[in-house]
């Protein structure tokens, strides 16, 4: 005999209280049925940063790191062998540098060349360290004519990321 | 697509608001829910790491990438749920009523209705770290219900099976009154569990295990 349940079969809203509150104390509802299928189960790594992002705490790392030392655009490009419109690119954070680039930034600020490369893709390994750190430090606040306590701490916490 | 008039409550107040069930969504259109939850994962996931939050107590589907997964969806033989409220996808659902069959004793081998997927949209996640607390709750129950009433048009008896992950066991055996059949080796070790045709009926009349 079939039973003709419809999808408009409502519960009562004393059931829906009463299952609303118990679902509360739960953290989660997923299954991962679909997921293993696909291959997405036990990846916990992060997901790929879009590139924006990798491109941004580039740009942050090098503006705010360069107002730390209270250097001009033209000061960082002196310092470092790049041209002022190459250190100006690295900055704005619209597109990636080319490796040249960011060796020659990796100098002048001394943070690790690899790291950087990897953060920015070129190297294919992924560095999760240098990810998660590149994430929060791109999260922190925009920048401002001097750097604040909170730009500072954010900056010190990146640099030694990528220096280790 | 039908659609059905539904209820869920809003967190804020307390009150019930009027939602929509749609039924026979497409595998590929939950490229086009998750589309609109990317966003939000996305910030959480920023959140969760400014504020050092241990990544045990993450969200377990936060970095799941579904539109990479676009070619395969389509080809699922999977029936489609949403839940949608003043126009945003709330929640979804994809279940499976062939290729799986029930393992308790009593009914083994008889079909069911298996969740392949079910999730809620993350401005309705509770994030406790974060403070987080959600825009609307009773979405999971009520896609659940969806599969349940599933299994009874297809004459399965309101039989129901799944494998949580670690952070859902709670919800299924003690709000949905399901039976932990233990830890799956050909699903990555997820807990298995299954709805019996009378903890269908229970679930259905009073709800869960309590």
């Amino acid at each position: 005999m079939t039973t003709n349940t419809k999808y408009d079969d409502l519960p009562s809203h004393e059931w829906l209280r009463r299952m609303a509150k118990l679902e509360d104390r739960c953290s989660s509802v997923s299954v991962g049925g679909l997921a293993e299928k696909l291959g997405m189960l036990g990846s916990q790594q992060l997901p790929a940063l879009p590139p924006k992002l990798e491109a941004k705490a580039l740009a942050k790392l090098v503006e705010f790191s360069r107002r730390k030392k209270r250097w001009s655009v033209e000061d960082l490009a002196s310092r470092s062998g790049l041209t002022p419109a190459e250190a100006l690119d690295a900055e704005e954070g619209d597109t990636l540098p080319e490796p040249r680039v960011l060796f020659a930034l990796s100098e002048v600020l001394k943070v690790s060349y690899d790291k950087l490369l990897r953060l920015t893709g070129y190297v294919t390994k992924r560095d999760q360290t240098v990810e998660t750190a590149a994430i929060r430090f791109a999260a922190r606040s925009e920048s401002m004519e001097r750097l604040n306590s909170e730009e500072e701490k954010a900056l010190h916490e990146f640099i030694r990321a990528l220096a280790e | 697509m039908s659609e059905y008039p539904i209820a869920i409550i809003r967190r804020e107040d307390d009150v019930v608001v009027k939602a929509t069930l749609h039924d026979s969504v497409k595998p590929e259109d939950l490229l086009l829910v998750e589309e609109a939850w990317n966003p939000m994962r996305f910030g959480l996931h920023k959140k969760l790491l400014v504020e050092n939050v241990d990544r045990a107590d993450w969200p377990e589907s936060l970095h799941w990438d579904w539109s990479k997964k676009a070619h395969q969806l389509q080809f699922l033989q999977a029936t489609g749920f949403g839940i949608t409220c003043e126009g945003a996808w709330e929640g979804a659902m994809l279940t499976l009523t062939v290729a799986h069959t029930a393992r308790l004793t009593k009914d083994k081998g008889k079909p069911l209705v298996y969740i392949d997927y079910i999730e809620i949209a993350p401005w309705n996640w509770s994030v406790s770290p974060l403070g987080l607390t959600g825009r609307h709750k009773g979405i999971g129950t009520i896609l659940f219900r969806a599969a349940v009433q599933q299994s009874l048009n297809e004459e399965f008896s309101g039989r129901v099976g799944l494998h949580a992950l670690p952070q859902a066991i709670t919800f299924y055996q003690d709000v949905c009154g399901m039976t932990d059949l233990g830890h799956d080796p050909k699903k990555e070790n997820l807990l298995y569990f299954e709805l019996s045709r009378e903890q269908a009926r229970k679930f259905l009349d009073v709800g869960g295990a309590t």
